[in-house]
Formats: C-alpha cells, sequence, structure tokens
C-alpha cells in the first residue's frame, strides 16, 4: 500500500539519520577541535592541571602559558574559547566538575556581561542529551530547535555544517590531533598589526554586575568544590571596566594599557607584544594571591 | 514563515494530516480548510492586511459576476476597466505612491524645487503583487468569455490565496486553477512521489545554492570596490545562479506542496539558461509572469499597433518590460533592468524588411554544437549583465559596478573571496552544488523531462537528503529574494 | 476556408516550409508560433483577406480551427 511504503523509508531515514548524529557527536567528543571537545577528550590531561583559565577571545590570547607556568610553578591549561560567554563558561564548569576534573584554582575572564547565547555555543551541542546541558537553564532558551536537535540529531550536524561538520570529518580521517586556533596549551594569539587599522575609539567606561546570577553560580560552584577562583578583567584599548561591587576576588586589568595601540591587535585584544607583557603582570598579582 | 523553516515543515505535516484525514469528505470541505490553512499562513506573515485582501477578493469576486450577467458590451467593458483599475490602484498606492512621490520630489528638488510633501509610512502588504494580479486576469478572462464567473466564494478566494503560491507566485489562471478546485482532490501515488521530489529538490537548491552563493554575493555587491574584475564578473554570475535557484527552488517547493493535496500548479521556470535566444530565455524564465505580461499587456498592446508595421510590435514589447521591471519593484534599477531587456529585442528589428529577422535561423533543427553554445553563453552573458542592474542598489551602483570591472587596477586576484576560512568554504559549498544543479538539471533538459520527474526512486531521495546534510547553508538563511515583491 | 489556404500563409510567417498544421494545431505545438508571430500571422491573414478581427475574437481562439470559424464568419459577413 502507497502509506506503508513511504512510512517504512520514512522510519529508515530517521534511522539513518539518528545513527549518523550519533555517530558524528561520537567523533566529535573524541577529538580535540574545540575547548569543548578537550573537555571529553582530554580528561587526564585537564586533571593534571592546577589551574584552569575560563574565558572568551580575551582569555584565549591574554595569556602566554609558558611565562604563568614559570612564576607560577604550576601547570596551567587554557580553556578560553572565542565568541562564549558566561552562560556557556557555566556550562563548562559543570560538564568539567561531572568528569572529576577539580583545579586549584580557576581564572575566569570576563569582558561583558550579554545576556543570551552565545554564538560558539554551537560547538556544544554534541552534548546536547548530556545532563549538564539539560540541567543548566539553556531550557530557557531551549526553542523548537533544541527539541528538534534532540529528536534529529543530524539537524544540528546539517545547521552547523561549517562548524561542526567539516572539522570532525577532517578530525576523523585526516588529523585526529587537529586544534581549530589553539596550541597544546590552549593558547592562540593575535599578530602585531599596524596601528593605522585600529579603531580608537572614545574613552569608554563600562560596569559589569558583581551580582550577575551566572556569576553567582560560578563562585558557588568553585567554592562547593574547593576551588579558587580568579575574576580577570584583561587590558582593553581605551575602555575601562569597573563593577558595582567587588568583595576582593577581582583582578581588574582593563585600563592598565591605556591607549597604547602597540600593545593590542584591536580595541578588545591584546597582541603578541601585550599578550608577554601582560602575563608578566598578570603573574605578579597571582602569585599574591596564591 | 519561510518555505525553509522549521515552522513551515511542522504546518505542512498538520496540514496534510488533517486536509486528507479529516476534511476530505467533499471538495467544499477540501477548500473551506485550505482556504483557512491559507488565512492562517497569512496572517502568519502580517495578519493586519488579511482585511485588505478579504476586501480585494471579495471586490473582484462581485465584479467578476456582474460582468457575466451583463449583455451589453459596453457595459462589460465599464464593469471590467472599472474592476482592473481599482485593483491596479489599490496595488499602485501600496507599492509605489511613496516611490513616485519621492521620485518627483529628487526631480523637482534637481531643478531647484523644495515642495514640502509628506511621505506617507505606506507599509507594503505581502503578496499584493500577487494577488492584485490573479485578479485582473480572473476579470480579464471573464470580460474576454475564457472563463465564466464563479459563484463559490470560496473558490474564488482559494484560487487568490492559497498559500503554496500566496508569498511569491507561480502567477496561477483561474483557466487552469479554478476547475481544479471543483472537484474533489484524491491522493494518488505520484503525487506524492512527484512532489516530494520536488520539494526537496526545490529546497536543496534553495538552501545549498542560493543561501551559500548568496553570502559570497552579498559581500561583493556591498563592496564593488574591492574585488578584481575577474571577481566582480564571477560575483554577476554566482548572482545569476543564486537568484535562478533562489526562485525556481522556491516554486519547486511551492508546487511540490500543491502536489501533496493533489493540486498542480504552473510550470514558472523551465531550464531557463539553456536558451539560445531571449525570446526563448522569457518562455522559460518566469514563464507565470511572462504569459502574464504576454497574454494581458503586449497581446493588446501589439493588436492596437498591428498596423505599424515591425515598430508598433517593438514598442509593445519594450513597453511590456518597462512594465515588467516596475513590477519587480519600486526602484529605478529595477525599471532600468527591464528597460534592457526591452533592448535586447532590439536587434532582432534593426536590418531591412518589415518583418522580424528570424530568430531561429538554424537553432531549432539542432544546429552545430558551437554554435548553440555560443548562442547560451551570449544570451546568459546579456542576462548576467541586467542582472548587475537588478541587484544594485541604484541604477548608478550598476554603472559603478561595470566600471569597477573595466576601469580596475585588479584583474584577476580572487583573495577577497577567501578573506577567511568560512568564506572560502561556503564558497566552495556554493560552486559545488551550483555544479550539482546544473548538470543534473541539464539532464533533465536534454531528455525533455521535468524536476518532479528527477527524484523518482527512495534510493534517489536518500541522495539528495544527504547532499543537503553535507553541503547546505542553513545558518545565515537569506529571505527568498521575491517575496518583497 | 480551408486548410491548404491557410497552411502557407503559416510557413510563409514563420519562415519555415516545413510547417504543417491542422485543426487542432495550437500554438504550443509549434516553436516559431510565438507571440510575437502570432502578430504578424493575424495582420497577414486580415491582409490577404481584407478582414479585421475583433480584439474579443483574437483572444478567444485556442486553435487553428478557432482561427478558420472567425475568417469564415467576417468573409461571409462581407
Amino acid at each position: 500500500m502507497l502509506a506503508k511504503r513511504w512510512l517504512v523509508f520514512a522510519i529508515v531515514v530517521y534511522v539513518l539519520q539518528f545513527a549518523i548524529g550519533q555517530i558524528l557527536d561520537y567523533s566529535f567528543l573524541k577529538s580535540e577541535i574545540y575547548k569543548s571537545a578537550v573537555i571529553n577528550s582530554q580528561v587526564e590531561k585537564l586533571t593534571n592541571s592546577d589551574i584552569l583559565i575560563f574565558g572568551g577571545s580575551n582569555g584565549l590570547v591574554s595569556f602566554d602559558n609558558r611565562i604563568l607556568e614559570e612564576r607560577t610553578h604550576k601547570e596551567v591549561y587554557n580553556l578560553s574559547e572565542d565568541d562564549t560567554n558566561l552562560k556557556l563558561h557555566l556550562l563548562q564548569l559543570k560538564l568539567i566538575l561531572n568528569r572529576g576534573i577539580k583545579p586549584e584554582r580557576i581564572i575566569l575572564v570576563i569582558g561583558s556581561m550579554e545576556e543570551g547565547l552565545s554564538r560558539n555555543f554551537l560547538r556544544y551541542l554534541p552534548y546536547l542529551s548530556h545532563d549538564e546541558f539539560v540541567n543548566n537553564d539553556f531550557q530557557k532558551f531551549s526553542k523548537l530547535e533544541f527539541q528538534a536537535f534532540k529528536i534529529f540529531p543530524i539537524f544540528k550536524w546539517a545547521k552547523y555544517n561549517n562548524d561542526l561538520l567539516y572539522p570532525t570529518l577532517y578530525s576523523m580521517f585526516l588529523n585526529k590531533n587537529y586544534h581549530h586556533r589553539f596550541d597544546t596549551n590552549g593558547d592562540y594569539e593575535y599578530p602585531v598589526v599596524s596601528a593605522e587599522t585600529m579603531e580608537n575609539g572614545i574613552n569608554q567606561k563600562v560596569e559589569l554586575n558583581y551580582l550577575d546570577s551566572n556569576l553567582l553560580e560560578f563562585k558557588n560552584l568553585c567554592l562547593q568544590n574547593g576551588i579558587a577562583l580568579s575574576i580577570v578583567n584583561t587590558p582593553f584599548l581605551n575602555k575601562e571596566i569597573t563593577w558595582n561591587e567587588d568583595r576582593g576576588d577581582v583582578m581588574n586589568f582593563s585600563s592598565v594599557f591605556g591607549s597604547n595601540t602597540n600593545l593590542f591587535y584591536d580595541a578588545a585584544h591584546i597582541n603578541k607584544n601585550g599578550k608577554l607583557l601582560f602575563s608578566n603582570i598578570f603573574a605578579d598579582s597571582l602569585i599574591k594571591v596564591m | 514563515m519561510l518555505f525553509n523553516s522549521l515552522a513551515f515543515l511542522i504546518f505542512l505535516v498538520v496540514a496534510l494530516f488533517l486536509h486528507w484525514i479529516v476534511f476530505s469528505k467533499t471538495a467544499k470541505w477540501q477548500n473551506l480548510f485550505l482556504l483557512a490553512a491559507s488565512f492562517g499562513f497569512y496572517s502568519f506573515w502580517d495578519w493586519r492586511f488579511l482585511f485588505l485582501l478579504l476586501f480585494s477578493i471579495s471586490f473582484v469576486f462581485l465584479i467578476g459576476i456582474r460582468i457575466d450577467k451583463t449583455e451589453s458590451e459596453k457595459a462589460r467593458r465599464v464593469w471590467m476597466i472599472f474592476g482592473v483599475f481599482t485593483s491596479i490602484g489599490i496595488l499602485f498606492f501600496f507599492k509605489y505612491y511613496n516611490f513616485f512621490l519621492s521620485s518627483f520630489l529628487d526631480f523637482a528638488e534637481s531643478f531647484g524645487l523644495k515642495l514640502e510633501v509628506r511621505l506617507w509610512k505606506i507599509i507594503l502588504p505581502i503578496a499584493i503583487s500577487f494577488y492584485t494580479f490573479h485578479g485582473i486576469s480572473y476579470l480579464l478572462d471573464i470580460y474576454h468569455k475564457k472563463i465564466k464567473s464563479t459563484s463559490s466564494w470560496l473558490n474564488y478566494a482559494l484560487f487568490v490565496s492559497y498559500f503554496p503560491l500566496l508569498v511569491a507566485g507561480p502567477i496561477e489562471r483561474a483557466t487552469h486553477l479554478l476547475p481544479q478546485l471543483k472537484d474533489k482532490r484524491r491522493l494518488k501515488a505520484s503525487d506524492v512521489s512527484e512532489g516530494i521530489s520536488l520539494i526537496l529538490w526545490g529546497f536543496f537548491k534553495k538552501v545549498a545554492v542560493a543561501d551559500s552563493l548568496g553570502s559570497v554575493v552579498n559581500l561583493v555587491f556591498e563592496n564593488t570596490g574591492n574585488y578584481s574584475s575577474v571577481g566582480l564578473v564571477l560575483a554577476a554570475v554566482m548572482f545569476a545562479v543564486q537568484i535562478y535557484a533562489d526562485f525556481s527552488g522556491y516554486t519547486d517547493i511551492a508546487r511540490g506542496v500543491s502536489r501533496l493535496f493533489g493540486i498542480e500548479l504552473l510550470l514558472n521556470f523551465n531550464f531557463p539558461f539553456f536558451s539560445r535566444s531571449i525570446t526563448e530565455f522569457w518562455s522559460r524564465w518566469h514563464i507565470s509572469l511572462s504569459s502574464f505580461l504576454n497574454d494581458y499587456v503586449f497581446l493588446p498592446l501589439a493588436l492596437f499597433f498591428r498596423n505599424r508595421g515591425k515598430w508598433g510590435i517593438y514598442f509593445s514589447i519594450f513597453l511590456t518590460f518597462l512594465i515588467s521591471g516596475f513590477w519587480h519593484g519600486a526602484g529605478w534599477n529595477y525599471v532600468f533592468w527591464g528597460v534592457l531587456h526591452g533592448l535586447f529585442y532590439l536587434p532582432y528589428f534593426l536590418g531591412k524588411g518589415k518583418k522580424l529577422k528570424s530568430i531561429y535561423g538554424n537553432k531549432i533543427k539542432g544546429g552545430s554544437w558551437i554554435g548553440n553554445l555560443l548562442s547560451r553563453l551570449s544570451v546568459f552573458g546579456l542576462v548576467v549583465c541586467a542582472m548587475i542592474f537588478f541587484r544594485s542598489e541604484t541604477i548608478q551602483a550598476g554603472f559603478t559596478y561595470f566600471g569597477n570591472i573595466f576601469f580596475n587596477s585588479k584583474w584577476l586576484a580572487l583573495n577577497e573571496f577567501i578573506k577567511t576560512g568560512t568564506h572560502a568554504v561556503i564558497l566552495i559549498k556554493g560552486i559545488l552544488a551550483s555544479l550539482i544543479v546544473l548538470s543534473m538539471e541539464y539532464l533533465l533538459f536534454r531528455s525533455n523531462s521535468r524536476v518532479e520527474n528527477l527524484l523518482n526512486s527512495k534510493l534517489k531521495i536518500l541522495g539528495v537528503l544527504l547532499l543537503l546534510f553535507v553541503l547546505g547553508s542553513f545558518e545565515n538563511s537569506i529571505e527568498f529574494i521575491y517575496f518583497q515583491f | 476556408m480551408t486548410i491548404e489556404k491557410l497552411t502557407p500563409i503559416f510557413r510563409d510567417v514563420f519562415e519555415n516550409e516545413e510547417i504543417d498544421i491542422n485543426l487542432e494545431t495550437k500554438a504550443s505545438d509549434i516553436e516559431e508560433w510565438d507571440s510575437i508571430n502570432h502578430i504578424y500571422l493575424i495582420v497577414e491573414i486580415e491582409k490577404i483577406f481584407k478582414i479585421k478581427f475583433t480584439t474579443l475574437q483574437i483572444q478567444k481562439w485556442e486553435n487553428v480551427n478557432d482561427i478558420i470559424t472567425d475568417i469564415d464568419k467576417l468573409v461571409n459577413a462581407i
């Protein structure tokens, strides 16, 4: 009968896409393409790290691992990922805690506190059926799409084929150790470019909310698990970040480089030279706190 | 909701289920359900203009009945003119009032005349170009006694607002669609397989070709100065492919969706890029619009001027394309695009003799393969040139684009296209998908087949699904270009 | 009015000596029979038979038979 053949076909297609989706999820989580995958595939390396750095692109390019490790005599790994925000860092924290990873200290780099999901949230979609994802309040953002992604795992691979599918296939078949824009320590760096290409911007002042719910939850989790927390603001060009409160765990370096364009790649990120200078400045402060 | 959205998929599944399982007792129930679904679909876009749609439907419906009831030829013509001009008037007001007013003000200002006229904040009601044209063709067909007016408001309303064709066509004819609505539709196996073939292929064109190429093309048109001559030519070609994939993909989906309800819609694209002459092109591109313009604009005009020799005919052609340009948008660049196409016909009217020089020559009976290739390339080239104006914001920008192609310091550099890894990937996806589409459609063209026969096995369907999954550009979906009309 | 009389007119206007028509022939059956040549065809027929069709008549034509019917009607009216 007409309907029966199409029904069987639909079931076959459903099973096929589900299988492919699961296989891809699994391969991704075994790879080292993004920090999101590293969290699952490099548990041992992360467990052996004393200090973990969480952050967005600011965290990614501001720290020179060699300098930090030399100065602090600790193992450091940078879990920062570009285009991620506090909400996502919270998810990252839950993921590592559930894998038994408990560093001595976490350095949390905060550049801004926008609501909503940042773009690279998509890199965590392979964790969609995992607890941490479900129990997080991503449910609040969960539109039709998330539910669809759960029922049809292949949808997320299709939608994000640029960001997820191609790198995963590349990693599966061509280069198992492929890292997308970070080195073995998790760092990345921006080149030195001429100052003319940079917008200098007028002097800005941005205030961050110390009592942000995501931040509070992050702090609580660290507290409960005996992890020391340092909240850090990395240098900005002509921009000063302030906090509406500070109970002593904030290290604010936002205006430490003032308007010195030689140390910046763009208004929000320091370049290679800035990174070396900042890493030492930061290490000075960090040692005092530790 | 866009055709390539999850929301539409759910809407469709629910509508199909309800239609065939609950509402299929009689034709009337089917039509009632489809009308309700269509109004719901329209409301999703903009419920405020539902009232305008209802007014337009009812107005034309009543005029249609009136024309049929009238005996006197003169009186029939008066009613027809009243109906047609009112509809055009409404369209004109919503779509062109601001455009003409601001153009006039600019024109006056260039003479130093600053007029204090306030431009109204007129929002363009979605689908107005399409449902207005449906109404006009209905009245004209009744007037010319090609069809009898329908006494069913329900059927007429459905003819005009049927959701698959509501927002971007094809422009249907009462002679083709109304008869299908009279009888109860039964779901046939061919409807299901051909419908799915159309939907999937259209979706692939939209999502893998149009959206991928679109993101690249958008970058180029935003910054033409940064690209080399070859790059600009490439981008123009990509735009032509993009708009083809976008629009033909859309109509494939519309026709496929309609097939799933047992209703056939007119063909809108018939492999236009393989045309060997500009007349052939217009018999293959946006067929529903060009036949509308042919039947309701060109023919009456050319008949009126038929004793003025070939220039009477040329004038009619030119005017028709001018109107086509206007229909495409309230913007002078669209008008210019229309003018260009009108000019493309000029060569056929030059030369001696009263009659049109043969456009066909040896091209119908095969012709040499190099001859065919050259004619196809030249037609394609002309079409792409006109497209540059279609895509540019203004006529000025269009000329700038050409200027940049010819008077550019950079000839060959293509590195602007692959500024980032993502750009390069999207470009490759788009080109790959385009090659797949163009070659598959070329095979269909050669075997005189249709898109609905392309995915005629479940294995092929699986293949396209796989291609979709690997090559689709779902993330930054670009709205169907023709939605703004 | 017979097909035989009409055929050479078609062949001349469409510039194709191999065209054959019958009563059922429609525009879509002949590649050269596009809207432009349609006008030329009408002009030629009107010239040869010294008649003038009304727009209404022209709009109603579906096939060659319809054309012949109207030609006869007009020729007999003279």
